[in-house]
C-alpha cells in the first residue's frame, strides 16, 4: 500500500508539472458547452431559433395587413421574424438562404375574403432547411384557418355590409341593426374567445412520468461531453504506462521492490483520483459560468465517485489488450469515440431510432449521462442508487480484470 | 581477504528464437569487486544483466545473490540490488531531488537518511544547486550522473551498470568512475558492462570477455594479457592480399597471427628483434607497406586474439 | 521532381499508420450513419407524429376534438388509462364540454416526455391549436345551450376553408438537407479537418523533433518546393477522403450530388487547401504532440459545429450562423448547400472558392512566418 501511495504521489507530481493534456481535455467540454449554448440558447426549454419569413403583400388591403399584423403579435412575435419585401427581391434572397420561407399574398386577397370567395396564399419554402419552413407552414396554416373561421362566423354580417356597400346606401336602421348583430355576435364570441376559453399547458416529463423542469442546454450538454473527455483523460493516464516502458522507468520500477501489480493499481487509483478532480472542477465551473444547477450535492458526489471508478476500471481493462502506443491509439480512441457517439455524448440519444438505442444502453456514457440528468431533474437519491451501485461494482470488477491482464501482458511485454 | 561471493552464476543460458544470447556462462563476483563484462554489441552482456536483475527468466542455470536464490527470493534480492540501465530511466518532468527521493522511498530508505544521501550524492556529482531543476533541463552528462546515483541512493549490495558512460564528456566520465570506485570501496559489488576497453582496464578488478554469448576469457587485466604473451602487437597495413600475407607469415616462425584481412595484418611478435626482418620479407615480395604500428600487449590485443576481430566503439 | 518526391514521401508516412484508414473512412462513415439517423429525412413533410389522447371527458365535444386532430400527418391514439401514456399525450379534463359551453376556462394539458422530438412536439402543438380553432368555430356558430343541443346542431354548420395555403419549394431542387444527404457532406468536411490536421501536423512535428526536417532543408530543395510538397500531400489526403466518402455515400446511401459534381470537387479541393495550410501552420507553431492533438480536437470540432456540420444550420440563430463564416467550414458547407440543395452551378460558389483560397494563403503566410527547423 505504501508503494502504491508513493507511486500515486509521484504521478500526481508529474501531472502537476505537465498538466497541458489534462487541462486541454478539461477545457474542451467547456468550449463545446459554450458553443451549444450559443446555438441552442441557454433557457430552460429547448427552443428553435426565430423563423425568418419574408412577406410579399401584393394586395395591400386591410385584410392582408391584419393577417400580417397578427403574425407579429404576442407569442408569434417571438417565434417569427417577419419582414415585408418585394416579390422579386424576396425570391432572390430566399434562394440565397436568407429566410426560411417567402409568403406571397396575392392581389384581390382582401376582396375575395370580403366576398366570401375561396382564395389561396403561397408559401415558398427554403429547400436547404427542413424544420423551420415546416414550422412556418404550420403557423401560417393555422392563421389562415383562423381567418377562414372568423370569416365564416361573421359571414352573415359581412354579407349584409357588402350588399349595402354595393348599393352605396346605408340606411340608419340597417346600420343600427348591423351594430346590434355584430355586438350580439361579439358578445356570443367573447364568452369563448375573450379570453380564450381553451388553453394548452405543455409539461415535460421525466422517465418516471413526473413533471420535471426541463434542463438548460448547457446542463444537458456539459455532463454528456464531460463523460467522453473523462474517458480520454483516464486514457492519457494509462498511456503513461507505455511511455514509461519506452523511457525505461518501468524497467527500473520492475527491478525495485515495487511489483507490477502495485504499479498497475497505482495507475488505476491515479486515474480515478484525477477523474474525480476533473469532474469536480467541471461541476464547479458549470455552476459558475453556466449557472447549471447540479441537484443534490450528495447524489452528485456519489455519482462522481462511482462514475470515475467505472471509467478507470473500463480503461484499465481495455488497456490490457494493447502493447504499443499505436495500438493504444487505435483501440482506445475507436472505442471511446464509438461509445460516446452511441451513448449520447455527441448526439442526444433521444434522436436515435430504437435499434440504435439498444446499443446506447450498453455504453458507460449512457448511464453516466442518465444519472447526471436524473439528479439534475431532482430525482431522489434512492432512485439512482441502482445505477451508482452498478457503476461501482462494474468498475471494481473491471479494475481487477484489467490489472490481472495488464500484469500478465506487461510481464511478457517487458521481456 | 575473507570476502564472500556476492554473485554466483552457474551454467546460465538464454535463447531467443534460434539465437543463443547467453551460452552456458558461469562466474562469481566477490563482495566489493568491480567485475567487467566486455564485449561487442550482441555479445550477451545486456541479456545477462537483465537475467540477473530478474527481468528475464533464463532457460537454464542458477543465480545466487548474497546467498539468496534469484528464483525463490527475488523480493529480498530486489532490496539489495541497484540497476543503472543504459537508457536514462528517470522522470524528466520531476527535479533531480524529486527523482532521488522517490526512488529512495521505494527502496524503503528512511526520510532522514534519505535526505542526507540525496545531499551527499548531489554534492558528489556536482549537481548541488541544480537539484530543483527538472531533469529535462539537464545536459546529457548531468543526466548520466543522475541516472547513476538513482541506482546508488539506497546503497545496494549489488549494482548492475549497463554501459553507464555512453555519449558523455571526459569530465563526467571521470566523475562517474570516481563514484563507482568509491561505492566499490564501501563494499558495493559492481557488475559493469562496457564495450570500451580503456574503461574496463581503468575500472575493473576482473574482466570477462564475452562474444556470441560465451565467456571467452575471465581474469584480471594481467591474467588476460598473459593470453597474448609478452610479445608486442604489430599492425601492418599495405597493399597485399590475405593469401600473400599468409605466405609471408608461414615462412616467418617468430610471429603469431592475431588477425588477417585484406591490406591489414595483426601479429604478436617481439618487435625489437624481428620487425625489420619481417618487413624485409614483405619488400622482397615487392609489397608496398603503408603503415606499421607497434603496441604493448593490452586488452584490445587479448580481445583480438580471442575473437579474431577488433572491438570497435 | 523534388516537389513531388516530398509530397509522395509525406503520403507514404501517413499511410504507414494503420489508424489512418480508420480516420479516412471507417470513423467518418460511422459518424455519418449515426448523424444521418439522428436527423433523418422526412420526405418534405414532418413524418407521422405520435399524439396520444387521454380523454377524461368522453363527451361528444371531446370526441370531435379528437376527430379534428386526426390527419395523414398524425398517428392519434386514444388511451384507456394513465399507464398507457408515452412520448406525448393530450389530456382532456373532465367536464371539458360542459365547461366550454358555459364559457368556463378549460386547460388542456400536452404532456411530452423529455426524450420526445422537439420539432414533432411543436408540430403537435400547432395541430392541437388548429383542432381547437375548428371546434371553437363550430361552437361559436352553433351557440349551444347545452351538450345535447350541441350534439344535435353541431353538424349543421360546415366549416369552409376559405383561405388555403399553397406551398412550394424554392431553388431548383427538392432534395431535403437531412438524413444522409446532409450528413455525408457534413461529416466529410469534419473529417477532412481531423485527418489533415492530425496527420499533417504530427508528421511535421515529428520530423522537426527527429531532425529529418533540418536534413530536408539542407538538401538542394528550395523552401518553396519543400513547403509546396508538404502542402500538396495534405491536399491529396483530403481529396482522397472526399472522393471515397462521397462515393460510398452514393453507393450505400444514394445521396444526391446536385447537377455539378465538378463544382463539388472544386469546392472540396479549395477547402482541403485551406486546411492543409492550417495543418502546416499548427505543425510549425506547436512543439508537443499532445498539445497538437488537443488543439486539433478543439479547432476541428468548433469549426464543424459552427460551420453546420453537426446539425442543420437552420437550428442556429442567424447571428451565430454568421460566426461560421469566420472559418473555412462555414464557406464550404454553404457552398455545398448551394450546389446540393439549391441546385446552383459553379458561378454561385465562385465567391466561396475565392474565400477558401484566401484562407489557404493566410495560413501559409503565417506558417512561413512561424516556421522553425529545430525543436528549440
Amino acid at each position: 500500500m505504501n508503494n502504491i501511495f508513493h507511486l500515486v504521489r509521484k504521478d500526481f507530481r508529474r501531472k502537476w508539472k505537465n498538466p497541458a493534456v489534462i487541462l486541454g481535455f478539461l477545457f474542451i467540454p467547456l468550449v463545446f458547452t459554450l458553443i451549444f449554448g450559443m446555438v441552442f440558447g441557454s433557457g430552460g426549454e429547448k427552443t428553435l431559433p426565430q423563423v425568418k419569413i419574408f412577406a410579399v403583400d401584393n394586395d395591400q388591403s386591410l385584410v392582408s395587413g391584419f393577417m400580417l399584423g397578427a403574425l407579429t403579435q404576442g407569442e408569434l412575435n417571438e417565434l417569427i421574424d417577419l419582414e415585408e419585401i418585394e416579390e422579386e427581391e424576396g425570391r432572390k434572397l430566399l434562394d440565397r438562404g436568407k429566410a426560411s420561407a417567402l409568403l406571397i399574398i396575392p392581389e384581390n386577397f382582401g376582396d375575395n375574403i370580403w366576398e366570401g370567395q375561396p382564395t389561396e396564399i403561397l408559401l415558398i419554402k427554403n429547400p436547404a432547411e427542413q424544420f423551420l419552413p415546416q414550422i412556418a407552414e404550420e403557423i401560417i396554416d393555422t392563421m389562415t384557418l383562423g381567418l377562414s373561421s372568423l370569416r365564416q362566423v361573421f359571414a352573415g354580417e359581412l354579407d349584409t355590409i357588402r350588399k349595402f356597400a354595393e348599393l352605396e346606401e346605408f340606411p340608419d336602421e340597417t346600420i343600427s341593426a348591423l351594430s346590434l348583430q355584430f355586438k350580439g355576435r361579439i358578445d356570443g364570441m367573447s364568452k369563448y374567445l375573450i379570453p380564450p376559453v381553451i388553453s394548452i399547458k405543455q409539461i415535460t416529463l421525466s422517465e418516471e412520468k413526473e413533471e420535471v423542469s426541463d434542463l438548460s442546454v448547457q446542463a444537458y450538454i456539459l455532463p454528456a461531453i464531460a463523460v467522453m473527455f473523462l474517458l480520454f483523460i483516464c486514457n492519457a493516464v494509462f498511456e503513461d504506462i507505455l511511455s514509461e516502458k519506452e523511457s525505461g522507468t518501468l524497467m527500473r520500477l520492475r527491478v525495485s521492490p515495487v511489483n507490477l501489480r502495485e504499479y498497475i493499481w497505482s495507475k488505476i487509483v491515479t486515474s480515478t483520483l484525477i477523474g474525480i478532480l476533473c469532474t469536480s472542477f467541471l461541476i464547479i465551473l458549470g455552476r459558475v459560468i453556466f449557472s447549471i444547477n447540479w441537484g443534490d450535492p450528495v447524489s452528485i458526489a456519489l455519482l462522481v465517485l462511482c462514475l470515475n471508478i467505472l471509467i478507470a476500471g473500463f480503461i484499465s481493462f481495455l488497456f490490457s489488450f494493447v502493447r504499443t502506443e499505436r495500438q493504444a491509439g487505435a483501440l482506445l480512441t475507436t472505442v471511446i469515440l464509438l461509445m460516446s457517439m452511441l451513448g449520447g455524448s455527441m448526439v442526444p440519444v433521444e434522436n436515435y431510432p430504437p435499434a440504435i438505442l439498444k446499443f446506447s444502453k450498453l455504453t458507460l456514457n449512457y448511464w453516466g449521462i442518465t444519472a447526471f440528468k436524473n439528479i439534475m431533474r431532482g430525482e431522489p437519491l434512492a432512485t439512482i442508487v441502482p445505477i451508482l451501485f452498478f457503476m461501482a461494482v462494474a468498475g471494481v470488477l473491471l479494475s481487477i480484470l484489467g490489472s490481472y491482464f495488464l500484469n500478465r501482458n506487461l510481464q511478457r511485454g517487458i521481456s | 581477504m575473507g570476502r564472500k561471493e556476492m554473485l554466483q552464476i552457474e551454467h546460465l543460458s538464454k535463447t531467443f528464437d534460434t539465437i543463443k544470447a547467453v551460452d552456458d556462462i558461469s562466474f562469481e563476483v566477490t563482495e566489493g569487486e568491480i567485475f567487467g563484462f566486455l564485449g561487442p554489441n550482441g555479445s550477451g552482456k545486456t541479456t545477462t544483466i537483465s537475467i540477473i536483475a530478474g527481468l528475464l527468466r533464463p532457460d537454464s542455470g542458477k543465480i545466487h545473490i548474497n546467498s539468496l536464490d534469484l528464483d525463490g527470493d527475488l523480493k529480498k534480492i530486489k532490496r539489495l540490488m541497484g540497476v543503472v540501465p543504459q537508457e536514462m530511466a528517470f522522470y524528466e518532468e520531476l527535479t533531480a531531488k524529486e527523482n532521488l527521493l522517490f526512488w529512495g522511498k521505494l527502496y524503503g530508505v528512511r526520510k532522514k537518511e534519505l535526505d542526507e544521501r540525496v545531499q551527499y550524492y548531489l554534492e558528489k556529482t556536482g549537481l548541488l544547486g541544480r537539484e530543483n531543476d527538472a531533469l529535462k533541463k539537464y545536459s546529457g552528462g548531468m543526466k548520466r550522473r543522475i541516472n547513476l546515483i538513482i541506482g546508488l541512493i539506497h546503497e545496494p549490495k549489488l549494482l548492475l551498470l549497463d554501459e553507464p558512460t555512453i555519449g558523455i564528456d571526459v569530465q563526467t566520465k571521470l566523475n562517474i568512475y570516481q563514484i563507482i570506485k568509491e561505492a566499490s570501496s564501501n563494499g558495493t559489488t559492481i557488475l559493469y558492462t562496457t564495450h570500451n576497453l580503456q574503461e574496463a582496464e581503468e575500472l575493473c578488478h576482473r574482466i570477462a570477455i564475452l562474444d556470441l554469448g560465451k565467456i571467452l576469457a575471465l581474469g584480471t587485466l594481467d591474467e588476460l594479457i598473459q593470453i597474448v604473451g609478452e610479445k608486442d602487437i604489430v599492425i601492418i597495413s599495405g597493399k597485399f592480399s590475405i593469401d600473400m600475407a599468409r605466405t609471408i607469415i608461414s615462412e616467418f616462425q617468430q610471429a603469431t597471427v592475431l588477425s588477417i584481412e585484406e591490406r591489414k595484418l595483426v601479429l604478436s611478435l617481439e618487435a625489437s628483434k624481428n620487425i625489420s626482418t619481417l618487413l624485409e620479407e614483405f619488400f622482397k615480395k615487392g609489397i608496398t607497406i603503408d603503415d606499421v604500428s607497434i603496441k604493448q600487449p593490452n586488452l584490445e590485443s587479448v580481445f583480438l586474439k580471442l575473437t579474431g576481430k577488433e572491438l570497435r566503439e | 521532381m523534388t516537389f513531388w518526391t516530398i509530397a509522395v514521401n509525406d503520403l507514404k508516412l501517413t499511410i504507414k499508420d494503420k489508424m489512418f484508414f480508420f480516420w479516412l473512412l471507417v470513423f467518418p462513415l460511422l459518424f455519418a450513419l449515426i448523424f444521418g439517423m439522428a436527423f433523418p429525412e422526412s420526405e418534405g413533410e414532418i413524418r407521422k407524429i405520435t399524439l396520444n389522447v387521454l380523454d377524461h371527458d368522453k363527451s361528444f365535444l371531446s370526441e370531435q376534438l379528437v376527430k379534428e386532430l386526426e390527419s395523414e400527418k398524425y398517428a392519434v391514439k386514444v388511451l384507456e388509462n394513465e399507464e398507457e401514456k408515452s412520448i406525448r399525450t393530450l389530456i382532456i379534463p373532465q367536464n371539458f364540454a360542459k365547461d366550454i359551453i358555459s364559457g368556463t376556462k378549460v386547460e388542456l394539458i400536452l404532456e411530452k416526455e423529455a426524450s420526445s422530438n422537439m420539432e414533432a412536439s411543436q408540430a403537435a402543438y400547432s395541430n392541437i391549436l388548429k383542432a381547437i380553432i375548428k371546434i371553437m368555430s363550430r361552437i361559436i356558430l352553433v351557440a349551444p345551450e347545452d351538450e345535447t343541443d350541441l350534439k344535435v346542431r353541431y353538424d349543421q354548420h360546415d366549416l369552409e376553408r376559405l383561405i388555403s395555403l399553397q406551398t412550394e419549394m424554392g431553388g431548383k431542387l427538392h432534395v431535403i438537407p437531412a438524413g444522409f444527404n446532409h450528413s455525408i457532406p457534413a461529416i466529410t468536411i469534419m473529417f477532412i479537418i481531423f485527418t489533415i490536421l492530425m496527420y499533417g501536423g504530427i508528421i511535421l512535428l515529428e520530423e522537426r523533433r527527429h531532425g529529418q526536417l533540418e536534413r530536408t532543408f539542407l538538401s538542394p530543395a528550395t523552401f518553396a518546393t519543400i513547403l509546396g510538397g508538404k502542402w500538396t500531400s495534405r491536399v491529396i489526403i483530403g481529396m482522397i477522403q472526399t472522393i471515397l466518402l462521397f462515393a460510398v455515400g452514393k453507393v450505400l446511401f444514394k445521396i444526391y450530388f446536385g447537377p455539378s459534381i465538378l463544382s463539388i470537387l472544386l469546392v472540396a479541393l479549395f477547402f482541403c487547401g485551406s486546411i492543409a495550410g492550417m495543418s502546416i501552420l499548427f505543425g510549425s507553431v506547436i512543439k508537443k504532440i499532445e498539445i497538437l492533438i488537443i488543439l486539433n480536437i478543439l479547432v476541428a470540432n468548433t469549426m464543424s459545429a459552427l460551420g453546420g456540420c453537426w446539425w442543420p444550420l437552420e437550428l442556429v440563430p442567424r447571428g451565430i450562423r454568421n460566426l461560421g463564416f469566420i472559418f473555412p467550414t462555414g464557406w464550404a458547407m454553404d457552398a455545398f448547400h448551394k450546389l446540393l440543395f439549391f441546385g446552383y452551378g459553379l458561378s454561385a460558389v465562385l465567391p466561396h472558392i475565392g474565400v477558401l483560397f484566401l484562407f489557404t494563403v493566410i495560413f501559409l503566410i503565417l506558417a512561413i512566418k512561424f516556421f522553425k527547423l529545430r525543436k528549440n
